[in-house]
């Protein structure tokens, strides 16, 4: 089979009484984040791929199925588009129970074996004791996790989600992640996602899209695009981390550190508390990334990695520095004056000098 | 405590009333799926037309009908109805009934399948349940408690009428004469004993339909 690189297509216009949505832009396999201020247009693009509204003019593409076209009069029912869709309100059905909420979907599969098995999403999602319960009585996170549930029981081939952690405790938080991850990689399912939060998208996307007053700006690779970034405005500078996917290669619990490594690139770690071969998600703090410019002894930090910087961007009190090592790359946040000191450049040697204890790892739900 | 004459009244009230709001039922649901979901040109005027019966004196209302289920009528040439002999038997008065509260039952199920979130209607459809499914798993059971409220408010305002009934029905005791006709015909005669005991009868009865209203419109 061949793999589809462009897996949703969207070109449009949708007008309103004091708003237009002008969207141009074609989605990539992987999870793409639509990150922009409030109010410019991500959910209603949203309602637009999945059917809820009809675009004024333009075409929605997914693979290789014309979902809406105003040239050919094209505008496929949302029950017959296979997008999946979690709102930011879960919208569950007041009138089931849980389980029937999860299997709503899922009971109108043709095919059932060829979906996610939903008990498979109930343990993932931790909700196998909350199954007989009134949906009523669910919190916010609950709700979340049951709504998604639900959506991934029916098996999109696309799965959009519109800030789906808004309101959502953090121990739900971790789950859903968790799940979209695994979702994502096991059956291939692109996710496209809205959020507010820029920690949230660089724990998670592998693309983002930007969005400003009803246009779509840009769309690409979510390193490449964050460090071309000119608007400050879309991050907020105490997020600033990078994060990794790192596998555990030893775990040495008397000391409570880990070993572990991203592309032979060897991090210690504080102790992660899963089995040597697993993935899991760090962050570092830009500001917690230490920079030397000749090799440092008789120091306490373990981490000590000679990299080369590969850009630097100046904010309004600090720069930015980006290095690069063994194909990883890192953010390493300093002052002005520690810069023009160290008299850093574009393309040369730098240590990175990280302690242990500044690398967060981030929480993985026992299953 | 009730004599079997009145008890043979009450019983038909409550058929003429019952049978009457059922039949009106399916255009009830229709007009109401209508009103709610859809725009189009006149929407208003129909809206207004359906509105009608509320307003129009019910003698009016029974005169059109009259005309319409007599010999020679629209109806009648279509359907035959003038040889089916409805006028002036309990299923006139039925349908008289039915059609004055109809506005009423349309009002409550318009409110009902108002009320019901867009967006569970369309998150049902995006799980790939179809339009027709989705108002049958999500739109009907969500709203089913504005429904049953319009149908009780409906069968009490049927079980009152008179206007339409006496035009098409007539009153003919034991055939077509309900309570409201028993107490004005009662009143006529000077049996104010026995129009006392029906007016007690439609007082508890009335009680009843709105006590279980309130009951269902405040869950």
């Amino acid at each position: 089979m061949e793999i589809i690189d462009n897996i949703l297509e969207v070109s449009l216009i949708k007008k309103f009484e004091n708003f237009e949505l002008k969207a141009n832009v074609q989605f990539k396999r992987g999870i793409s984040a639509i990150f922009a201020p409030s109010g410019t247009g991500k959910t209603t693009l949203l309602n637009c791929i999945s059917g809820k509204f009809k675009p004024d003019s333009g075409l929605v593409k997914s693979f290789d199925t014309v979902l809406f076209s105003s040239d050919f009069k094209i505008d496929i029912p949302p029950e017959k588009r296979s997008i999946g869709y979690v709102m930011q309100d879960s919208s569950l059905f007041p009138h089931l129970n849980v389980n029937e909420n999860i299997y709503y979907g899922y009971n109108k599969l043709k095919d059932e074996t060829m979906s996610i098995d939903p008990k498979w999403l109930v343990d993932l999602l931790n909700l196998g004791h909350l199954v007989d319960r009134d949906v009523k009585n669910l919190s916010g996170g609950e709700k979340q996790r049951v709504a998604l549930a639900r959506t991934l029981c029916s098996f999109p081939e696309i799965l959009l989600l519109d800030e789906p952690l808004v309101s959502v405790d953090n121990f739900s938080r971790n789950h859903i992640l968790k799940t979209l991850q695994d979702v994502n990689r096991q059956f291939h399912i692109p996710i496209i996602y809205v959020t507010h939060s820029f920690s949230e998208i660089l724990t998670f996307a592998d693309y983002i899209l930007f969005m400003k007053s009803g246009k779509t700006t840009r769309y690409g690779e979510l390193m490449k695009l964050f460090w071309e970034l000119e608007d400050k405005e879309y991050f907020d500078e105490e997020e600033l981390q990078t994060v990794l996917k790192v596998n555990v290669l030893e775990n040495i619990i008397s000391n409570g550190i880990t070993k572990s490594s991203v592309n032979g690139l060897i991090l210690w770690t504080p102790l992660i508390d899963q089995p040597e071969g697993s993935v899991v998600n760090i962050s570092i703090h830009a500001k917690d990334v230490i920079l030397a410019n000749k090799p440092v002894e008789g120091i306490s930090a373990r981490n000590i990695i000679n990299a080369s910087i590969t850009d630097m961007k100046s904010l309004d009190t600090s720069v930015l520095v980006l290095a690069e090592s063994n194909g990883v790359s890192i953010m390493s946040e300093i002052t002005h004056e520690s810069s023009n000191k160290l008299g850093l450049n574009i393309g040369e040697d730098v240590y990175l000098i990280i302690k242990t204890n500044s690398i967060y790892v981030e929480s993985v739900p026992e299953l | 405590m009730l004599y079997s004459e009145e008890i043979q009244i009450f019983i038909l009230s409550l058929q003429v009333a019952g049978v009457g709001v059922l039949v009106c039922l399916p255009f009830a649901l229709f007009a109401g799926w209508i009103l709610s979901r859809k725009e189009f040109f006149g929407k208003s005027l129909f809206d207004t037309f359906l509105s009608l019966p509320l307003v129009l004196p019910p003698v009016v209302t029974g005169y059109a009908l009259l005309f319409l289920f007599s010999d020679g009528s629209i109806l009648d040439r279509w359907f035959g109805i003038g040889k089916m002999d409805i006028l002036f038997t309990w299923i006139a008065a039925s349908l008289a009934a039915g059609i004055v509260s109809l506005p009423i039952m349309i009002r409550s199920i318009e409110v009902a399948f108002s009320s019901v979130d867009k967006n569970l209607e369309f998150v049902s459809r995006s799980l790939g349940t179809g339009y027709w499914l989705t108002f049958f798993k999500i739109t009907l059971p969500l709203s089913r408690k504005g429904i049953y409220a319009g149908i009780i408010l409906a069968f009490g305002r049927a079980i009152g009428e008179f206007g339409a009934t006496i035009v098409v029905a007539g009153n003919i005791p034991g055939k077509t004469q309900t309570l409201p006709l028993a107490i004005f015909t009662s009143l006529q005669t000077g049996d104010d004993q026995s129009a006392l005991r029906y007016i007690l009868l439609s007082v508890v009865l009335a009680f009843f339909v709105l006590i279980v209203h309130r009951k269902l419109i405040n869950h």
